[in-house]
């Protein structure tokens, strides 16, 4: 089973992220869920999400604690002494927003470097960088393909606008 | 099957009251059940489903609204949470002694205080003896499923009593899963049209309801509504019954896991009950024979299902989601009166947790596996619950 714990902040688009990638779970035909934390919203305060992805039910209705995949939206989140490494599995994968190409954590077996919010800037413009984040998420783990993932983009976002982020998704899996 | 979606537990609530044809919603919004309202008005605002929303402006008009409504034979629905539920608390008793079939969903939120957004069973737990029918749904497929099942036990003639349908605020209300919904014409296959058993309010021939009401008769009236209530059980029985034969999903008043053969089992009800079950799975691959028995409908209590559940057991852990202060959590009261009653003669253990919105993780359960065996082990007896998941260090007192 994946076990995913997103790190953002308000305003990233995280919970909806986790709720497309459990979308494209569920299309092809596996278990999805998605459980954000709640607190008092506002813009820029740190937010976690999580989700977990199985071939079967899944029974557990809590948040994820010990994750085997990370996802980090904002590297600056270390400054308020947030540890993305907390409770993380051995083997574990990290996809990092960051555009240091040199970036590197330890704590995982896998690290995946996307530049999320200059691909997001560049193709879709001042908005969240979540759906590039979830191209570089599929990339780096498999968990669901990029054209289910595509799917459950355009079905959360339709239209001209819900196409346009198919294809920032698409671009960051290919860039991840 | 109908068609797979992913919707978080408000969604699929919002879908089983579109799937139950109900005609007339009012409600008041309030976080955690906010979406649930949301929904609904934007189904209704879009066409896609054909009711009547009523605005109002509290929890007490909205409840009185649908108290006025159903007395008219519409088929009615609203939801609430904490202090939204409170308000309401004047009109529940009314609703249910009027033997109105109202279903309300309840997305269980701390009552205040201290002040809290989060999850806990303090909110329905103030309902507990207003005579509704209590269903505690564990997931969104299950929140839908129970809502049209509300229906029919609560329009039945033999049971006329309204029921609330609690799922837990965000660990349910906001987790997103695949739920199966079934299309219009499979859920018509469930739900029938409603037809009022009692006599309904008519402008032509005007009369009074659910007035003062003399010693004479009051005690009659409160135990005609206790076998409506108790008659509930066996009606549970039979919808569910149904429902699995059309739908494959089965249900019971008591949900059992791994409780065959058990030496240790842990009652308990809500979104817990499924990370209990996967821990029980994990104690069960390391040898450990232990078991979970979910209660789905506190009221009517199950005693008789749960005490078959807990025959030959050794110890029972119960964990409530509410401190039962000065005294014990409502669950663990009403599993010692199922092992009194049953003449079962176990070890029983009372846990609190989850209070406020604290998570009810794998750890906790490993917690309260691993306490119960050491009491069952020391032969201690509890004289207070055991707050499993407590901070020591952060409790202030002058003792």
């Amino acid at each position: 089973m994946w076990e995913f714990k997103f790190y953002s902040r308000g305003g990233q688009g995280a919970v909806t992220a986790a709720k497309i990638l459990i979308n494209a779970a569920i299309i092809e035909g596996k278990y999805g869920q998605a459980i954000p934390s709640y607190g008092q919203e506002r813009k820029g305060a740190p937010v976690y999400t999580y989700a977990r992805i199985a071939d079967g039910p899944i029974d557990v209705k809590s948040y994820v604690y010990r994750p085997n995949c990370v996802v980090c939206f904002d590297t600056s989140l270390a400054e308020l002494g947030i540890d993305i490494t907390e409770g993380v599995k051995s083997g574990s994968t990290l996809i990092v927003n960051t555009d240091d190409a040199d970036y590197k954590n330890e704590a995982f077996e896998k690290v995946c470097v996307i530049d999320a919010d200059k691909i997001t800037h560049e193709l879709l413009g001042e908005v969240p960088p979540n759906v590039a984040m979830l191209g570089a998420l599929a990339k780096a783990t498999g968990c669901v393909g990029i054209e289910s993932l595509k799917q459950a983009v355009m079905s959360k976002i339709p239209g001209k606008a819900g196409e346009k982020n198919a294809e920032t998704c698409a671009a960051a899996y290919e860039n991840a | 099957m109908g068609v797979i979606k992913a919707l978080d537990g408000n969604a699929a609530i919002a879908h089983g009251v579109m799937r139950s044809k109900v005609q007339l919603v009012a409600a008041y919004p309030i976080t955690p059940q906010t979406p649930i309202v949301e929904t609904i008005s934007s189904l209704i605002d879009t066409k896609q489903y054909d009711a009547t929303y009523i605005t109002v402006e509290s929890e007490h008009s909205a409840l009185s609204s649908l108290i006025g409504a159903s007395s008219t034979g519409v088929r009615t629905f609203t939801a609430s949470a904490s202090h939204g539920l409170a308000l309401m608390h004047e009109v529940t008793g009314t609703a249910a002694a009027s033997r109105l079939p109202i279903v309300m969903a309840v997305v269980s939120r701390a009552i205040p205080g201290p002040m809290s957004l989060w999850c806990d069973h303090s909110d329905i737990m103030t309902q507990r003896d207003q005579g509704w029918i209590q269903l505690f749904a564990a997931s969104p497929q299950e929140a839908l499923d129970f809502v049209m099942i509300a229906y029919r036990v609560s329009e039945d003639e033999r049971v006329l009593t309204p029921t609330m349908v609690d799922i837990d605020g965000f660990f349910c209300s906001h987790l997103t899963e695949p739920v199966d919904v079934p299309t219009v014409e499979e859920a018509a296959q469930f739900v029938k049209d409603f037809v009022p058993v009692n006599a309904t309010l008519d402008p032509e021939v005007p009369y009074a309801m659910n007035n003062l009401t003399s010693p004479a008769i009051f005690t009659e009236l409160k135990r005609s509504q206790d076998i409506g209530m108790r008659s509930a059980g066996k009606v549970l029985d039979e919808r569910f019954e149904e429902f699995a034969s059309l739908f494959g999903r089965k249900y019971g008043r008591v949900m059992c896991h791994e409780t065959e053969g058990a030496d240790t089992v842990v009652v308990c009800m809500g979104s817990m009950s499924g990370t209990v079950k996967h821990v029980v799975n994990e104690l069960r691959a390391a040898g450990k024979k232990v078991g979970v028995a979910r209660v789905a409908t506190f009221r009517p209590f199950p005693y008789k299902e749960l005490a078959a559940a807990l025959e030959g057991v050794k110890n029972v852990a119960v964990i409530d989601r509410v401190s039962g202060m000065g005294s014990f959590g409502p669950l663990y009261e009403e599993v010692l009166s199922t092992l009194r009653s049953g003449r079962i003669d176990a070890n029983v253990y009372p846990f609190v947790a989850g209070l406020g919105g604290r998570d009810i993780w794998e750890q906790t359960i490993e917690d309260v596996f691993s306490r119960t065996e050491a009491l069952a082990a020391s032969g201690d007896v509890c004289d207070e619950p055991i707050w499993i998941d407590l901070k020591e260090d952060e409790v202030r007192y002058n003792a």
